[in-house]
């Protein structure tokens, strides 16, 4: 448990008949942190999410809320203080971007008068500013998306809550985002999201829940998780000759030859592993032509965690 | 932002977005255009000018009016001219006292011209059987009969108001529910709901929806009568003629107090329901819910049966009071002056009561329908989303 949450989640599980979508799901997130729920489909991330906003309610367990101090934690849902990309997009397709991004602004409490300015800015930012008026049927999906992007954030939020929020995206508007999130970050709002894109979020998230079925795999900083798992570095070897790497599955130290060629291989190497007594042993057996070393992705890492739990 | 300011926010909205400026201005311009242009049209295809008729076989009693004009001419001579157009038909008096009359093709005014034949022999055919026009007048006489009222005689304006009042209802409700219906089941199919949710109480959302379509209901009906009026100024200004008189109706005060509320309370109540089951749909185009929007139509058109038989019966009674016809059937029964103030009281009571418990229940199936998507949940699953705890 952190010492100043902004949001904890509390043994919460919800279950949808006999599906158990969210199980015995406790975590917290820190004031102005950028904190991934990382999962496949059907890991639970998604009904997670609507928990925290308050669309769907917690069968058990609680989720207190301390957006403006820690001692002023509630269990109320605080509307107004959220932003909140739903995984299903949708606005309202008949009326124009500006009176979209104005109507959702104003559930959230902000004055039209106060929220057009900054609607405006939001829309130059992300070259849709002469189109306001446009209405949003006549926008491309990746346009909507980002009309989507700027409803969640518009109003100023303490807490945003981002579902899938690359998903739609070309890789340009993907960065876009990507820097986005952190400007939203840097300047003192906490951004909780949800996403499978494991290599964005790698370069993004403070913290990271790892989620399988509806619990949490693992969890911590990009760090912490790298050195909370059996999964070692990826060790990368060229050899000066043709070379059988099946000889190397025995070496001591290494897990699984990952890949290989005639003359290289990829090895992922075990947690405790000692790269120069794997490097010492391999050279027995062939003339290293070239090293490279490699920390292990997080997909790598999920995909070795929902192994062993699968 | 509290629940007031979230329901406002709502309400705004949704008012504004069925709000059309250049929809109601067209709505009055075809009311007027409609209003000045059928009678017109009518007059045309009903032949309202003056017909001329060829006559062989002269008879003194006919005399030319505004519908007739009458020529007398040898039977060749007005053939042809009828041939020829310059006539519109041919009257042919024969000497055993038949009729004939022969036309192009048969046309509405031969039904008025024999009418007026009939009429402008009757002296001559009365004088003929020895039957004097007062004698006559005398025997077309209703058998008098005075009717004795035992109850205080209420009536305020008998079955015009009625006609008016359940006519507006009518158009309220269908116009409301249609609207409400449409725009739930727009905002699921594009997926609007979530965002909506986690901004604001789900029962915010659906009380501002409600109180917007009333609202835009409200501005239709009153464009609906402006339209209405200018037609009638507009009417009297092209026939250069006076402004028709107003319909002679009593109406007091308590009478139009507790018919608004009853209407109001109706509408409130109708909207919730229709909200409910609107959410629960998924598709639809495919759902069999759909259909329930003509319900309300057939609920309040039972309040008509008031006009119909005895609006004191037991079974008119009980309608007047049962929440899904009371707004209909016991207005009818205030107008025809078979319920006072004290009965048309304890229905409005009974009906704003069930107008919440409407919105109560409304609200917590709205709150779970409106979020599933890909299903429709069964009338069984709803009832237990009602009966269960908040």
């Amino acid at each position: 448990m952190t010492p100043n949450p902004i949001l904890s989640v509390v043994g919460v599980n919800k279950r949808f008949s006999s599906v158990h979508a969210v199980n015995d799901l406790s975590f917290d997130v820190e004031r102005g942190q950028i904190f991934a729920l990382l999962g496949p489909n059907g890991a639970g991330k998604s009904t997670m999410v609507r928990m925290l906003c308050g669309v769907l309610q917690p069968d058990t367990g609680s989720i207190w809320y301390a957006l403006h101090r820690q001692d002023s934690k509630t269990e109320r849902v605080p509307h107004q203080e959220l932003g909140y990309l739903p995984e299903d997009r949708g606005l309202y397709a008949d009326k124009s971007i500006i009176e979209n991004l104005l109507y959702f602004a104003s559930l959230r409490g902000l004055k039209p008068s106060d929220a057009r300015p900054k609607a405006m800015e939001w829309l130059e930012r992300f070259s849709l500013a002469e189109r306001a008026k446009e209405k949003l049927s006549g926008l491309s999906k990746g346009n909507q998306q980002k009309v989507q992007l700027i409803t969640a954030v518009l109003h100023g939020p303490r807490l945003a809550i981002l579902d899938e929020p690359f998903s739609g995206f070309d890789p340009v508007n993907q960065d876009l985002t990507v820097n986005m999130i952190r400007e939203l970050s840097a300047s003192g709002i906490t951004v909780i999201l949800s996403a499978h894109h494991m290599d964005l979020v790698e370069t993004l998230a403070d913290r990271i829940l790892l989620m399988h079925n509806g619990q949490a795999v693992l969890s911590g900083s990009l760090d912490q998780i790298r050195r909370s798992t059996s999964v070692g570095q990826r060790l990368n070897l060229g050899f000066a000759e043709r070379f059988d790497p099946a000889q190397l599955q025995h070496v001591r130290g290494v897990q699984q030859v990952v890949s290989s060629t005639a003359d290289t291989a990829r090895l992922a190497l075990e947690a405790d592993a000692s790269l120069s007594e794997v490097l010492g042993s391999v050279s027995t057996l062939a003339s290293i032509s070239n090293v490279h070393t490699e920390t292990p992705t997080l997909r790598e890492i999920y995909l070795a965690a929902v192994g062993a739990q699968a | 932002m509290n629940y007031r300011q979230a329901v406002w926010r709502v309400f705004v909205w949704e008012f504004k977005r069925f709000l059309k400026l250049r929809e109601l201005i067209t709505t009055v311009v075809v009311i007027i255009a409609l209003g000045v242009g059928v009678p017109f049209i009518i007059g045309l295809i009903s032949g309202d000018t003056q017909r001329e008729i060829a006559v062989v076989g002269w008879h003194e009693t006919i005399a030319p009016n505004d519908s007739f004009s009458f020529e007398p001419l040898s039977e060749a001579a007005a053939m042809a001219a009828l041939q020829d157009g310059s006539v519109d038909g041919v009257l042919l008096f024969a000497a055993d006292g038949s009729t004939e009359l022969t036309v192009q093709r048969a046309s509405g005014w031969n039904d008025q011209l024999q009418a007026y034949l009939s009429q402008a022999f009757l002296p001559a055919r009365l004088e003929a059987v020895g039957v004097s026009a007062e004698q006559l007048a005398e025997l077309t006489q209703p058998i008098s009969m005075q009717v004795n009222l035992l109850a205080e005689e209420r009536s305020v304006g008998g079955a015009t108001l009625v006609s008016i009042f359940l006519g507006l209802m009518i158009f309220a409700i269908f116009t409301g529910t249609g609207l409400l219906f449409t725009a739930i089941t727009g905002e699921k199919t594009q997926r609007v709901t979530e965002l909506v949710v986690s901004a604001v109480p789900p029962r915010a959302w659906i009380d501002g929806k409600v109180l917007g379509t009333i609202a835009y209901v409200i501005v239709n009906l009153a464009t609906l009568g402006i339209g209405i009026v200018l037609s009638v100024v507009a009417s009297a200004l092209m026939a250069r003629g006076p402004l028709p008189p107003l319909p002679e109706i009593s109406v007091n005060p308590f009478v139009v107090l507790v018919m608004l509320g009853l209407i109001i309370a109706g509408a409130v109540m109708y909207l919730y329901v229709f909200a409910a089951v609107a959410a629960s749909i998924d598709d639809p185009a495919t759902s069999q819910r759909s259909g329930i929007i003509m319900l309300p139509g057939v609920f309040i058109a039972l309040g008509w049966l008031g006009l119909i038989g005895d609006p004191g019966n037991p079974a008119f009674a009980f309608l007047s009071y049962f929440p899904l016809t009371s707004s209909s059937a016991m207005s009818v029964r205030i107008i025809l002056g078979d319920a006072g103030p004290l009965l048309a009281f304890v229905a409005l009571a009974i009906l704003v009561l069930s107008c919440f418990a409407a919105r109560w229940a409304a609200g917590k199936v709205f709150s779970l329908a409106v979020l599933i998507t890909g299903k429709e949940p069964s009338w069984g699953e709803m009832m237990r989303w009602v009966r269960r705890a908040d």
